[in-house]
């Protein structure tokens, strides 16, 4: 029961955190911005309108949606949102939470390329790439907690095992941190990865692939990318906040303000900070792996 | 007391393991091939009664002559049931010999089969002169005390059976065979054969002498390159049957990966990561058989019906096509190794084991796994990449010529039935792993002694409770159409593309688009070589921009090393000259050389 | 959490791979004036901080690697109006990855070596190695001149960083005499580079070979 409480907390949280990251960057250039809670009421109405499908759109194009919210709420029955233990949990699960996360960019690739439309391609390409990318570093990352903490699952590596780490391998897991932050940027699709707020076509990865879903599916694709963006939120504060000795209610409260300070930190380096060109997005992939196999490597001795 | 040792059999639960692949491909194989000759408008092969029977005969030989590869206890008997393999599957591989590219592609097939089998050969008489006697070996050979060197045993084993199993570099031959076979040849090819190239490799490797741990290394460096590279050159493939020829490459190489972890975790006394990493390798083995002949047999059937294998010329197909198209989608999922098919499942102990292994290993072996692990991850993510490629653009979209627009599903249960039994055991499977496992634990108990069967066991048992992620996707696709439906206009409108009101199909995302960033990425490894004439002038008249991704270990390495033997066996060729005078003069000289050689006063008397 | 030492050495690291992976002149500059910086506040956090030696050997470094020689080569570059370097002959992603073998190799060294003393950071001496492969990695495959004169000061950090374990056994005058060593080599390179801009209109060091007769 305790662990169901953070699931939901995550869960209605999640359409925040890109309002929180919008309002950041608004404040930053000087301008009011959209309301924080701006994509709920996206939400709400998307939620009401009808639908229209592309013409040449199979099953494929109806059935991506769910899977993309699916995948992703599935792997959040693994995360330890609690600080100590997860919904469901069992050695090995992290690479189901991979292979859940790769499931959803496989359903979200394929119905971009059911459109037939040579924007939606340009997408797939590009999400395709950064995905295959993103996938080591993940890896990598778990592997080097893994070392770390001695764990093998989600539950144990970023449970509690991680606060008893930080004062024997602190310097593991600055570089764990920094590596799972900037692949945040990549998997929630922010800056300087993508640009969520560009209106041109040419230049989207993320947002190109919704250009043909509509209505309530349009509402499940952009709360699954929110839900990606806390996923990867929810991690990165169960690293650098361990739970300690919290009450039940203090650890979820703890949760709802580390991701609320992440999607103000992801706002904070969007602003400052100019959009990569396409070709340096490899480049600044290799980098997170870097961080994070070089924090393996401190740990082999 | 023969001479070469009793031809016995024997049915232990490593050839069980081997076997179930033949007997399920290779029965679904003989129903799907004579409804696969009618196929097509002009069918290139269609025969008569008579050929069709001749043909099956042969693939039932092929059938027995692998089962026979896998039950053999001597290693004669072994030898010649691998020649008949090879030369059955070669008859059928060249079934379509009018073509000339199926030619070629059978003369380097025939050429590698003679390889291994010569290296085999060699092997098995160094074996028996080593102690082993000509028993397929079940305890280590003492190699050194008879002089001969582990390190050469070691050699002919990988090339031998290293060959089959394409390993890398052994792999020239193989992109070019499966995708110029029929396709329930490709099928057997891809999905069977390939793996008693593995199954000669655990039979024998850990036997061989010496400390398996290095030759586990070596296994592991060469299974890395493989399935790295093999998947990034799928990526770069337009004909479809060629990218899941690489795709074969790859998982080849993920299952040498595999063992050769066993094999280096079993030599550091970590019986624990060793058993994980040869399950990981042998359900790998089913898996991939599985997975890979739904393949072939889905894309066969479509690259007939579309009367190309060009990606290109492919798309809508799903649309069209629906069985076909599924049986496609779901052979890709399962060997992505997407949670929820069974495909993950070996994925998972390979990874559990490389993690296993990184925690408690020591020295360089760490490195190694630590290495294999990044390896391993850039794979399955670039291997997600190629199968959404292959989909996406072959299935989806719009049709890209007139042959795909105009295709209908055909109307023959023997084609469909195969494609319907893979496709359903794709998912179907996920439920049943423990009993799989335990299978398999058995083989694995006889690989690795020592091996903790039930402590596998244990850590892999909430991997059947995956097949609840399709059940429960499909409940919730299910409950959110039905809410969708009601009150609801749905319409259907034409794709949205910028305001251009009429997309077409050529204006798609094409396969070598789609693939573009990681080929130029990889570029200084893949040398996609590209053809470009741009438009000139004012008023230009025509352009074309052409890619190819060569094979460059065959373009760099065995052509120019072919090329050398053969400069040098010219010199041969010119002695052998078919004069019956200059064959009298070798005699001659022949004579004389041995003349002096035995009465040449020489310190001692002979 | 972590001792002071073994996170101003993580950052040290840190930096190699900016170097390695940047393609900016001026950035790279930049960068090991950073590390000049984390290089100067080093002998502090060893052992005793406040003792004179510790003081002068900061002080000294920071003068030299993070002021005097960063404006220098700044300097330098604006005279000689180079700005990124041109097709480094390994990638910047191929650089990386070569970064991440060096570290490697210098953590299996480190182990091989006897034990240092258990006031030092066990992070010396892998940081020391992976430091000197690095700038060696920039020497190696780097064109510009400018920018091989950044190895160089790479690889003189990393030899640096060496140094500091004998700090406590080497007297202070030849500290200090290598760090005089180090000023003199940057000048020259710099005056160097200052005269093929002008003689060759390129800083391109392949050029070098026109210059024979």
């Amino acid at each position: 029961m305790t662990a169901l409480l953070p699931l939901a907390l995550l869960l209605l949280l999640a359409p925040l955190l890109p309002g929180v990251a919008a309002r950041t960057v608004a404040l930053a250039t000087g301008r009011r911005g959209a309301p924080v809670l701006q994509l709920y009421r996206d939400l709400r109405r998307l939620w009401g309108k009808d639908l229209v499908y592309g013409a040449v759109t199979t099953g494929v194009f109806r059935v991506a949606p769910v899977v993309w919210v699916f995948g992703a709420v599935a792997a959040a029955a693994f995360v330890p949102l609690d600080g100590r233990s997860a919904l469901a949990r069992f050695p090995g699960d992290f690479l189901l939470f991979a292979g859940l996360l790769a499931l959803g960019r496989f359903a979200l690739t394929l119905a971009a390329l059911d459109t037939g439309s040579s924007f939606e391609g340009m997408g797939a390409s590009r999400e395709l790439l950064i995905g295959g990318l993103a996938e080591p570093v993940l890896f990598l990352g778990f592997l080097t907690l893994s070392l770390a903490t001695g764990g093998s699952s989600l539950s144990e590596l970023f449970g509690t095992g991680v606060g008893d780490a930080w004062p024997r391998v602190g310097a593991t897991l600055v570089m764990v941190a920094l590596s799972l932050a900037m692949l945040l940027l990549a998997e929630a699709s922010r800056g300087p990865i993508d640009d969520p707020a560009t209106h041109l076509e040419l230049t989207m990865i993320h947002e190109v692939m919704a250009l043909d879903h509509s209505g309530p599916d349009l509402a499940l694709l952009l709360y699954g990318g929110a839900l990606r963006f806390a996923l990867f939120g929810a991690l990165l504060v169960q690293l650098v906040w361990p739970r300690g000795a919290m009450g039940d209610l203090a650890a979820a409260g703890r949760l709802a303000a580390g991701l609320v300070a992440v999607a103000a930190l992801v706002g904070a380096v969007e602003s400052s900070m100019a959009r990569l060109r396409m070709i340096r997005i490899p480049q600044y992939l290799v980098s997170a792996g870097v961080l994070a196999s070089l924090g393996a490597l401190l740990l082999l001795r | 007391m023969t001479l070469y040792g009793p031809l016995a059999l024997r049915l232990d639960p490593v050839a069980v393991v081997f076997l179930a692949p033949i007997a399920l491909i290779g029965a679904l194989a003989l129903i799907y091939a004579p409804a696969y000759s009618r196929l097509g408008r002009g069918a290139p092969f269609e025969r008569g009664r008579a050929a069709t029977l001749g043909h099956l005969a042969t693939l039932t030989l092929l059938l027995a002559s692998m089962a026979l590869v896998v039950v053999a206890a001597n290693t004669v008997l072994l030898l010649v049931a691998w020649e008949i393999m090879t030369i059955a599957s070669w008859a059928l591989l060249t079934e379509e010999h009018h073509a000339r590219e199926v030619r070629v592609a059978g003369l380097g097939y025939l050429v590698a089969g003679h390889v291994s089998g010569a290296a085999l050969a060699v092997l098995f008489v160094l074996l028996a002169t080593a102690g082993g006697g000509w028993q397929v070996p079940v305890a280590p050979v003492d190699a050194a005390r008879f002089g001969v060197s582990p390190v050469l045993l070691f050699a002919l084993a990988l090339v031998g059976f290293g060959t089959k199993a394409a390993v890398a570099p052994l792999h020239v031959w193989l992109p070019d065979a499966h995708a110029s076979a029929p396709s329930h040849v490709s099928a057997l090819l891809s999905g069977v054969l390939v793996t008693l190239g593995i199954y000669g490799l655990v039979r024998f490797v850990p036997f061989l002498g010496s400390d398996p741990g290095d030759w586990g290394m070596a296994l592991m460096a060469l299974g890395a390159a493989g399935a790295c590279g093999g998947i990034v050159m799928a990526l770069g493939q337009r004909d479809v049957k060629r990218a899941l020829a690489y795709s074969t490459i790859e998982n080849v190489g993920l299952i040498a990966l595999a063992i050769g972890a066993a094999l280096v975790a079993g030599s550091a006394g970590q019986p624990l990561v060793a058993a994980l990493a040869m399950s990981a390798a042998l359900l790998h083995v089913w898996n991939h058989a599985i997975a890979k002949g739904l393949l072939f047999f889905s894309a066969g059937a479509i690259a007939r019906l579309v009367g190309s294998r060009d990606l290109e010329r492919w798309g809508g197909l799903l649309a069209r096509l629906p069985l076909l198209g599924t049986g496609l989608l779901a052979g890709a999922a399962a060997l992505v190794g997407l949670p929820g098919t069974h495909g993950f499942a070996s994925e998972w102990l390979l990874f559990m084991a490389l993690f296993r292994g990184s925690q408690t290993l020591v020295g360089p072996a760490r490195f190694v796994m630590l290495l294999a692990v990044v390896a391993t991850a850039f794979t399955t993510g670039a291997a997600l990449a190629g199968f959404v490629r292959i989909l996406g653009i072959g299935l989806l979209g719009h049709p890209r010529g007139p042959e795909a627009a105009a295709a209908r599903p055909p109307r023959d249960a023997a084609l469909a039935l195969p494609v319907l039994v893979l496709a359903v055991s794709c998912v179907g499977l996920v439920p049943f792993l423990g009993p799989m496992l335990a299978v398999i634990g058995r083989a694995v108990a006889a690989l690795t002694p020592g091996a903790p069967i039930d402590r596998v066991a244990r850590l892999a048992s909430p991997l059947p409770w995956l097949a609840a992620i399709p059940a429960l996707a499909a409940v919730a696709f299910l409950l959110y159409r039905t809410w969708l439906e009601r009150g609801r206009t749905i319409r259907r409108a034409v794709t949205w593309d910028c305001a251009y009101a009429r997309p077409e199909a050529t204006m798609q995302y094409t396969a070598t688009s789609l693939a573009q960033p990681v080929t130029r990425l990889l570029h200084p490894a893949l040398r996609t070589n590209v053809d470009w004439r741009p438009p000139q002038g004012l008023w230009p008249d025509a352009m074309t921009w052409v890619s190819r991704t060569p094979e460059r270990a065959l373009a760099e390495v065995y052509r120019p090393a072919f090329r050398r033997v053969a400069a040098l066996l010219g010199f041969f060729r010119r002695i052998q000259e078919g004069r019956v005078m200059v064959y009298l003069r070798y005699v001659g000289v022949a004579l004389l050389i041995l003349l002096v050689w035995f009465f040449w006063p020489a310190g001692t008397p002979r | 959490m972590i001792p002071l030492s073994e996170a101003v050495l993580v950052l040290v690291l840190l930096v190699n791979f900016a170097v390695l992976a940047a393609s900016r002149l001026t950035f790279t500059i930049r960068a090991t004036a950073i590390q000049g910086v984390l290089l100067g506040i080093l002998p502090l956090t060893i052992g005793d901080p406040w003792s004179g030696k510790s003081l002068l050997l900061s002080g000294g470094t920071l003068a030299l690697k993070a002021i005097v020689l960063p404006n220098v080569l700044l300097w330098a570059m604006r005279e000689a109006a180079v700005r990124r370097e041109v097709e480094p002959s390994l990638g910047p992603i191929a650089s990386v990855g070569a970064g991440v073998l060096s570290v490697g190799l210098a953590q299996a060294l480190s182990r091989n070596l006897p034990p240092l003393d258990a006031a030092l950071p066990r992070l010396l001496v892998t940081a020391s190695i992976a430091t000197v492969l690095s700038g060696f990695i920039v020497l190696m495959t780097r064109r510009k001149a400018m920018t091989q004169v950044v190895g160089y000061l790479m690889l003189e950090n990393g030899v640096y960083l060496f140094g500091l374990i004998l700090a406590g056994r080497v007297p202070l005058l030849v500290e200090l005499g290598v760090l005089l060593d180090l000023l003199v080599g940057v000048f020259i390179m710099g005056l160097v580079v200052f005269h093929m801009n002008r003689e060759l209109e390129s800083l391109d060091s392949a050029r070098l070979s026109e210059l024979r007769d």
